[in-house]
């Protein structure tokens, strides 16, 4: 074998333990998010000990969703960040940024506040919420690449331009909705703006989780399409990319995506930046590892934010945005220094 | 069997970008398109690739229109290098060549046929650095064996790849240094044989000379001339195409046709 051919072929190898290596690494931080809290759980006291029966309940109906909640959020983030990231081309776009999430926000909040005067949506609200979550998300990524489509391909600096606009027009009607709500919807509404995982339960857990899984699963097929948009459409298309049918796919699902984890989780900043770039930086830009590493990294860092955010100040809960983005912010500056045209 | 045009139309917005292009590049031949700035050279191969749809006229790929072929189809039947876009991310070398591989799964011909298509193209030595990194020259040259890739030739003993593939090349040396041109076109030239047809957009008259089997000669949208290249490089015909006055002598020492603006 010659060189050339030594480098293909040991090209995929480090990805493999690498994927491994993250995979042991989340269900550790799994294990470790559902014991440690609060109220701490030992292993040995949930059979033996006389409170056996509370620390079950705090294990399956609090700690358990939650943990759930936050890992899927985090890998849905992480995930649709990256495919972002290659549709637009462009390393800074992550949905909180370009004003996706706050699409998503919108979407949620108009169904809290319409639908505490509507008392119809109130038994639905577990469906209600995330499909308009959805749908906020959706019209965003749609406007977004309709916009780029029309005035040229995005600059790298221009796309956050587009992103501050597209957030300033979601926190205007924000701001409406804020401006008619009641008292419970506003307490409900402070919370979407910060991001938290603390109102996970099963009831409202199932139904986004399993349509975050729905539409995350597609991106994982499309891995090869994104690489090769890489080139431009033209060069994708001509290697037999049909470019309108990825495009449409990427943007339903990544806005999907993030619209089911703003609906419970609320806006949770700078997940979907922060990971997919430390995997390119680690694993290379191919999307085959970049997407399944990013799901796995990013659940990872959501659940350790969720447990910094809940045991920094226990028993009281700070914002698990707080965390994400003291971690991010400094990290989109570094980006920003960098990501000068070269 | 021919990649072949007929009486291909386009309108881009109010201009006409092509009227009336009737071109057919067959296996086995090397097709260069030249002419003036804006003429409408990569209007033409955007519309051969099936990229753009012509506003009237059909193309078709040995004998099918090409709108009836999906994308993957017609990239296997194919290629085409573009005046390329920067890439975002930082991409190897060998990962922007694999990108060209539209064949079989199997894993080991797509390694035999990457380490060939490097070696033919001289890029080699890049594997395993970020493509970013590399200057113009030497991204064309990676993308030219992108191209090469995907119209591969299977070897004899997996199963053997049938029908004629076309490689469409828009300026593929517009960045190049003259030896990497001539390499280039040499490599270019090697492949016809695997009943591959080449179009090429050359701005270089003496590459188009030396090279090409055929040569359209197109201006303002139009063919004006197209046929071997002695008698399309002719002075008046590139005078008054060009607005400026050529001279086009026979080198006897080479053999060839060199062009010369005065």
């Amino acid at each position: 074998m010659n060189s050339a051919a030594q480098v293909l072929h040991a090209r995929g190898q480090p990805a493999w333990s690498a994927h491994a290596a993250l995979a042991c690494a989340m269900l550790a931080t799994g294990v470790l998010a559902l014991l440690a809290g609060a109220v701490d759980i030992s292993i040995k006291s949930l059979f033996h000990d006389a409170d056996a029966v509370l620390q079950r309940m705090i294990l399956l109906e609090i700690r358990a969703p939650r943990v759930v909640l936050a890992a899927c959020t985090g890998a849905g983030l992480a995930v649709a960040g990256a495919a972002l990231q290659g549709l637009f081309r462009n390393p800074l776009a992550e949905p909180s940024l370009i004003g996706v999430s706050s699409g998503a926000a919108l979407g949620a909040i108009s169904v809290i506040v319409l639908g505490a005067s509507l008392p119809i949506l109130q038994p639905l609200a577990s469906y209600s919420l995330p499909i308009a979550a959805v749908a906020g998300a959706c019209l965003v990524t749609l406007f977004l690449y309709g916009f780029s489509l029309r005035y040229g391909q995005f600059g790298i600096v221009t796309i956050l331009l587009v992103g501050i606009a597209v957030n300033a027009l979601a926190a205007v009607g924000i701001g409406i909705f804020q401006y008619l709500a009641n008292d419970a919807a506003l307490r409900t509404l402070t919370f979407w703006m910060m991001g938290s995982f603390g109102r996970a339960s099963w009831d409202t857990l199932i139904p986004a989780v399993s349509l975050m899984a729905v539409s995350m699963l597609p991106l994982f097929a499309l891995t090869r399409s994104l690489d090769l948009l890489q080139l431009g459409e033209s060069e994708a298309f001509h290697l037999g990319i049909d470019v309108r049918q990825v495009k449409r796919c990427v943007i339903i699902c990544s806005a999907a995506t993030v619209g089911a984890g703003v609906a419970l989780a609320g806006i949770v900043g700078f997940v979907g930046l922060v990971v997919p770039h430390l995997i390119r930086l680690v694993l290379g830009a191919g999307h085959r590892y970049v997407i399944p590493a990013s799901a796995l990294l990013g659940a990872i860092l959501t659940m350790l934010a969720d447990l910094l955010a809940r045991t920094l100040f226990a028993p009281a809960e700070i914002p698990v945005s707080l965390i994400t983005s003291a971690l991010g912010a400094p990290f989109f500056l570094w980006l920003i220094a960098r990501a000068r045209p070269r | 069997m021919s990649l072949r045009a007929r009486d291909v139309s386009l309108s881009l917005g109010h201009s006409e970008a092509l009227a009336g292009i009737c071109l057919d590049v067959s296996p086995g031949t090397l097709t260069a398109v030249i002419g003036p700035n804006g003429a409408g050279k990569t209007s033409l191969l955007r519309v051969l690739s099936g990229e753009l749809e012509p506003s009237t006229g059909t193309v078709e790929i040995d004998g099918d229109q090409i709108d009836a072929l999906n994308p993957a189809e017609l990239a296997e039947r194919r290629s085409a290098m573009g005046q390329s876009t920067p890439l975002a991310f930082d991409f190897l070398v060998d990962e922007v060549l694999a990108m060209g591989w539209v064949q079989s799964r199997c894993r080991a011909t797509q390694r035999t046929a990457m380490c060939e298509a490097a070696r033919k193209c001289d890029i080699t030595h890049l594997f395993g650095r970020p493509f970013r990194s590399l200057s113009g020259g030497e991204r064309q040259r990676v993308h030219f064996a992108r191209a090469l890739l995907q119209v591969w030739p299977h070897s004899a003993t997996a199963n053997t790849r049938v029908g004629t593939r076309y490689m469409l090349l828009d300026e593929p040396t517009s960045s190049m240094d003259i030896a990497q041109e001539i390499l280039l076109l040499h490599v270019a030239r090697s492949v016809l044989a695997h009943s591959v047809g080449i179009l090429m957009v050359l701005h270089n008259l003496n590459l188009a000379a030396r090279f090409a089997d055929c040569v359209a000669l197109i201006d303002q949208g139009k063919i004006v001339a197209a046929g071997p290249p002695d008698r399309v490089l002719t002075n008046d015909l590139l005078s008054s195409v060009y607005r400026t006055p050529v001279l086009v002598e026979r080198h006897d020492a080479l053999g060839r046709l060199v062009v010369h603006t005065h």
